[in-house]
């Protein structure tokens, strides 16, 4: 939780008066003794109190050095940092303290346990407990109250002390013992408002940010959504218009080419097989006109670029993106592959590394690419979270379809996160090393 | 009788089409064009 300029002001102001307070109730002690024991009336303290009480100096240095570390301590948790990665531990140390200001000045002030209070609200890190914590709070003020404790442990009575002083003097010494005790219960309570104050702006806040966000994240979407809309509809077209320019254009040709063999061929056979050849020219030029088309949808990076620096090119566009670790290590330098079969493992390839990422939550991926005798394998492994249960879904399905068009099998296993296993089936002429072998 | 004059930048398609009209008497064809310029001219 933030915390507002108030609240850390109320704190400071906490901190300030109980450690005022302890000092003055320390000093009433000290001075108090003093007066008694200048006037000679000693005795008579003791057969006032129900217990024999302590070196008054001894108290005095004890309680002012307790509250000046409780306080510091306090203090420190906040601003240092080593402190506050203690966390709850350091609560202890506070109770402790807490523990020992309460015994040193006889119980005759209890209002450090609303400051220890206020220190672990402060530094809770949810919200939900502080009212339970309120409640502790108040309660263990109650409880310690000189006049519920002094039932079951007899503690030296400061107000005996002080009714050894004239009544004025008295009076208005008690007068200030309780003014700190009841200006502490009230800052406690300003505190708490506070706490609530800040925390419901807080809560707001951050509302208001999520709203920001879900909006933001659902126009990106739109964005995103009417970004691949048009890309579609570019390529829809350009296929479109590749289509009627080459193939339309050759079919037409040759349907009309057709026509006119139909009628030549009664009539004169020699005509009919010279207009044969001539369309069977248009559609090998039809074909290499497909042929040119189609390299046009190969995939951007293998575009002029072998197997291997396409996949290193992805491969460090999605380092620089999602920051992931992947390695290739690839041993196909000596490998032929068509086009078609490139195309076809470099997507399989692509995909598994954006499952990596998205699915598997994966820091590092590892891409094997190695010869066998009879086949060539290519084994993808990441680091993520992997799956219990393999469900193949839109993208696994198009993976094993596509490499079944090229002869080739996948398997996907859930092995110290996540494997894909592919094994592509050799043809003669593919691998240089066998080439060369045969020779021999 | 028909005059027919085909215009189009296949050869293919033109001399098919030519064979094809040409078996049909009451057509004539006259000389054909690649393009549409050279078929106004």
């Amino acid at each position: 939780m933030v915390k507002g300029k108030h609240l850390k002001q109320t704190r400071i102001l906490l901190i300030l008066i109980n450690f005022i307070a302890v000092l003055y109730n320390a000093s009433l002690y000290l001075f108090a003794t003093n007066y008694i024991v200048l006037h000679q009336q000693s005795h008579a303290l003791l057969e006032r109190l129900d217990g024999i009480p302590g070196n008054p100096v001894r108290l005095y240095v004890m309680a002012v050095a307790a509250a000046s570390i409780l306080c510091l301590a306090i203090l420190a948790r906040e601003y240092i940092p080593q402190f506050t990665k203690m966390g709850d531990s350091f609560i202890v140390v506070e109770l402790l303290l807490m523990i020992a200001i309460l015994v040193i000045l006889h119980d005759s002030y209890n209002g450090v346990i609303l400051l220890v209070f206020m220190d672990i609200i402060y530094h809770a890190q949810d919200n939900k407990h502080w009212l339970l914590l309120m409640i502790a709070g108040f309660a263990s003020l109650l409880f310690s109250n000189y006049g519920v404790l002094s039932q079951f442990i007899n503690f030296p009575s400061l107000v005996v002390y002080l009714s050894f002083y004239p009544y004025k003097v008295a009076t208005i010494l008690l007068f200030f013992r309780y003014f700190f005790d009841s200006f502490n219960i009230v800052l406690f309570i300003v505190f708490l408002i506070t706490y609530l104050m800040d925390s419901l702006e807080e809560k707001q806040h951050l509302e208001q940010e999520m709203q920001m966000v879900n909006q933001v994240n659902s126009e990106l979407k739109n964005y995103v959504a009417l970004s691949e809309k048009i890309a579609e509809d570019r390529e829809r077209k350009r296929i479109a218009r590749e289509i009627h320019d080459t193939l339309g254009h050759a079919l037409t040709g040759i349907s009309a080419g057709l026509d006119a063999c139909i009628v030549l061929i009664d009539v004169s056979p020699e005509r009919a097989k010279t207009q044969l050849l001539t369309v069977s020219k248009v559609v090998r030029e039809g074909i290499n006109d497909v042929r040119r088309s189609l390299n046009k949808l190969r995939p951007g990076a293998l575009e002029n670029k072998s197997l291997k620096a396409g996949l290193t090119q992805i491969i460090k566009e999605y380092e620089e993106l999602s920051k992931v670790k992947i390695d290739l290590y690839y041993e196909w330098d000596h490998v032929d592959l068509d086009n078609t079969k490139e195309d076809v493992l470099f997507r399989v390839i692509q995909e598994s590394i954006t499952n990596s990422v998205r699915h598997g939550h994966a820091k590092h991926i590892e891409i094997n690419m190695f010869v066998e005798e009879d086949h060539y394998t290519i084994i993808i492994q990441d680091d993520g979270v992997g799956c219990e249960h393999i469900v193949y879904g839109y993208g696994l399905t198009q993976m094993q379809e596509r490499l079944a068009i090229i002869g080739a099998k996948v398997e996907f296993m859930n092995i110290n996160g996540f494997r894909t296993l592919v094994e592509i089936p050799k043809l003669k002429g593919e691998d240089e090393d066998d080439e060369s072998h045969d020779r021999r | 009788m028909m005059k027919v004059m085909i215009a189009d930048d296949q050869t293919l398609i033109r001399e098919s089409l030519e064979i094809v009209l040409s078996a049909h008497d009451d057509i004539t064809l006259v000389k054909g064009a690649s393009n549409g310029s050279m078929s106004l001219s």
